[in-house]
């Protein structure tokens, strides 16, 4: 059984009548990389603020490594912070700057001196501790500021967007590099970001949030093969939705007629006959072709855009002269590529329709 | 037409830039010719008459233009201008660290307020300079004199029973002056304590500083530009302030101003006059320069 390092209990914020964060449980494992995803103004980042002491909870608990955190300042809790933008001290040198948790723990000069040069090889910017902090380029100051909330070996270390001023490729390449420290250290990361591939690549577990609520929370391919709701279906990656109403429902299977189109589900106990919702298939997975053959859901279609991009085509086909489909397809040489006009059939496995139902959209 | 642009191509390149740098500079000098031109009729000529003024003989009443070092020799000798100089530095001294102490509170509000109207808070510091110094150092001698309003609330309020010398004392020149020169010391700090990112102060505390090491170690070092341009402009118009003395302080408080201008109108001695303001010149010009020394003003920008 694992260790809870962080725990929210029905956490609400309000800044006056706005509510930026509505009744969040959650908990969070020692040692896991835990990503909140959303959207600007989901109160993700008051989430991260309150976790770290900067903000006071409106209503509900936090516990951190199992201690309460109503009453800590955040000078005294077992959580470091990494800003959006850097925030590191201009005024002082690199080495100054990561050594200055120590500092204000009153550790002696020598072993701030070791502490830092590890803390410098991590990130792996040895040679620089005499540098001022307008000398390093983006990247580097990025890393300067993990290593000055990591070197205070906090339970927990967050992180606000810190990539999000850098280039695409740094950004990629410095997502690696966190994955990498992250595992080095072992150390419990909460991630703040907005880009539903960070999340993606670098998280353990993440939480989906809209307006102030988590949709969902689950491991990344969770998240994306079985999203419980439509924000979420929509939010990571790209998505078709059809709307319709659930007609039938067998031991096996559920029919959702949509504009006389019937669409086949796989049976899930949630599942009740005249509910309104809707499926969600991910263009990859739907097939295209002259003829498809053992999958449930086979349609005539016509294709009527397509765009190529290199790695992928991608068809916009209009199903039985009713809906519009998104479809992706690998270009793997495998398969012959249509044009505009083509007459084809789509289809997709039964368990590749996600079915939300209707309490989860409005 | 074949001529100009025969003399386009014989014209050597580097000839050619060299033009263009002449007229960019032609340019610049035009730009900068009424700034100079102003500060050389109203302030290098005026001083260079002062400094020449300096060197004449006075005597019986009468300036004679003949060349002489006796007045600065009596300026340097004399036990009363040293204490009178000594004097007008401590005030500046006080002046300026009483001011940046009650002024930093202000300045750090006033960068740090959500406060939606700011501007309401900065027209109430700088509507003052809208009054005449010489007016609202009035309204400090109705406050602070014998009969005035402080006297007249303390006894009513049975605290003392005679009144207080408030008037003409060292005290009540330093508080005019702050009062006066306050403004000097808010606007820098203001205008260095809203670059620092309250992201930094929460960094601070975020990596184990409390509210005063955060204070000391953040806040105060990046606000350092402001304190060193605050404190050198209140300094400079405390050791030069004229008014504020006269007003508050009487014959007993004078100040080098007050000294000077005395020379110049009660014993028209203006030679003597002019040499005492020629050394208040260059004290603090010396003081200026040992200031930069150690403060590395040049690093200081907008």
């Amino acid at each position: 059984m694992s260790l809870i390092d962080i725990e929210l209990k029905n956490v609400t914020k309000r800044f006056g009548d706005v509510v930026a964060v509505d009744n969040v449980s959650l908990t969070i494992e020692k040692g896991e990389f835990f990503s909140l995803l959303g959207s600007s103004g989901c109160g993700k980042t008051t989430i991260l603020r309150m976790i770290s002491g900067f903000e006071e909870l409106t209503d509900g608990e936090i516990h951190i490594g199992g201690e309460p955190m109503k009453n800590s300042p955040p000078f005294r809790r077992p959580t470091n912070l990494v800003f959006q933008q850097h925030a590191l001290f201009p005024h002082m040198s690199v080495f100054k700057n990561i050594g200055f948790g120590l500092e204000m723990k009153g550790f002696s000069k020598d072993t701030i001196k070791e502490k830092v040069n590890d803390a410098l090889d991590l990130i792996e910017l040895r040679g620089f501790a005499d540098r001022r902090i307008n000398q390093l380029s983006g990247g580097q100051q990025q890393r300067v500021a993990i290593a000055r909330a990591l070197i205070n070996n906090p339970t927990v270390l967050l992180l606000d967007e810190p990539l999000g001023a850098l280039d695409l490729k740094l950004r990629n390449q410095m997502q690696l590099e966190l994955k990498r420290i992250q595992k080095e250290v072992g150390t419990t990361f909460v991630y703040v970001t907005h880009d539903q591939g960070e999340a993606l690549t670098m998280s353990d577990r993440i939480a989906v949030m809209n307006s102030g609520i988590i949709e969902q929370i689950g491991e990344s391919d969770d998240i994306y093969e079985n999203p419980k709701t439509i924000f979420v279906a929509n939010f990571i990656g790209e998505t078709n939705q059809i709307e319709g109403v659930l007609d039938s429902l067998e031991e096996s299977r559920g029919v959702i007629t949509s504009k006389d189109l019937s669409i086949y589900v796989s049976f899930r106990e949630d599942l009740r006959r005249g509910q309104k919702s809707f499926v969600s298939i991910r263009p990859e997975k739907i097939m295209i072709g002259e003829e498809l053959s053992g999958i449930e859901n086979v349609y005539n279609g016509t294709v009527v855009g397509t765009i190529y991009q290199g790695l992928m085509s991608v068809y916009t086909v209009l199903v039985e002269n009713r809906i519009h489909l998104t479809v992706k397809v690998q270009n793997a040489g495998t398969q012959r590529r249509y044009h505009e006009g083509a007459q084809v059939k789509v289809g997709w496995k039964i368990e590749n329709g996600i079915v939300i139902t209707g309490d989860d959209y409005d | 037409m074949i001529e100009g642009s025969a003399d386009f191509v014989s014209v050597p390149i580097s000839k050619r830039i060299g033009r263009c740098i002449d007229r960019a500079r032609a340019k610049f000098l035009l730009q900068l010719a009424p700034g100079t031109f102003w500060m050389i009729l109203f302030f290098i000529i005026p001083i260079l008459i002062i400094v020449n003024y300096s060197f004449y003989h006075y005597s019986e009443g009468v300036v004679q233009k003949t060349y002489t070092l006796e007045n600065y020799v009596r300026a340097v000798t004399q036990y009363v201008y040293f204490k009178i100089f000594a004097k007008s530095l401590k005030y500046g001294l006080f002046v300026t660290l009483l001011s940046l102490v009650a002024g930093y509170p202000c300045a750090f509000f006033l960068a740090r307020t959500k406060y939606r109207r700011k501007e309401i808070l900065f027209l109430a510091l700088i509507v003052p300079f809208w009054t005449s110094i010489v007016v609202r150092t009035y309204a400090w001698k109705i406050l602070l004199g014998t009969n005035g309003m402080l006297n007249h609330f303390l006894i009513q309020l049975g605290l003392i029973q005679t009144p207080i010398q408030f008037l003409y004392t060292e005290k009540a020149v330093i508080v005019g002056l702050i009062h006066v020169l306050i403004p000097f010391m808010i606007l820098p700090l203001y205008a260095s304590i809203e670059k620092i990112s309250p992201m930094l102060e929460e960094a601070a505390q975020d990596l184990g500083a409390n509210r005063l090491k955060t204070f000391l170690r953040v806040t105060l070092p990046l606000s350092s530009p402001g304190i060193t341009t605050g404190c050198l402009l209140v300094f400079i118009l405390t050791v030069g302030a004229y008014i504020t003395p006269d007003l508050l302080g009487g014959p007993k408080e004078m100040m080098i101003s007050n000294v000077i201008q005395r020379e110049y109108y009660v014993s028209f001695n203006w030679p003597f006059g002019s040499s005492l303001a020629i050394l208040l010149l260059f004290i603090i010009l010396a003081l200026l320069i040992i200031y930069n020394r150690i403060f590395k003003l040049e690093k200081i920008k907008g």
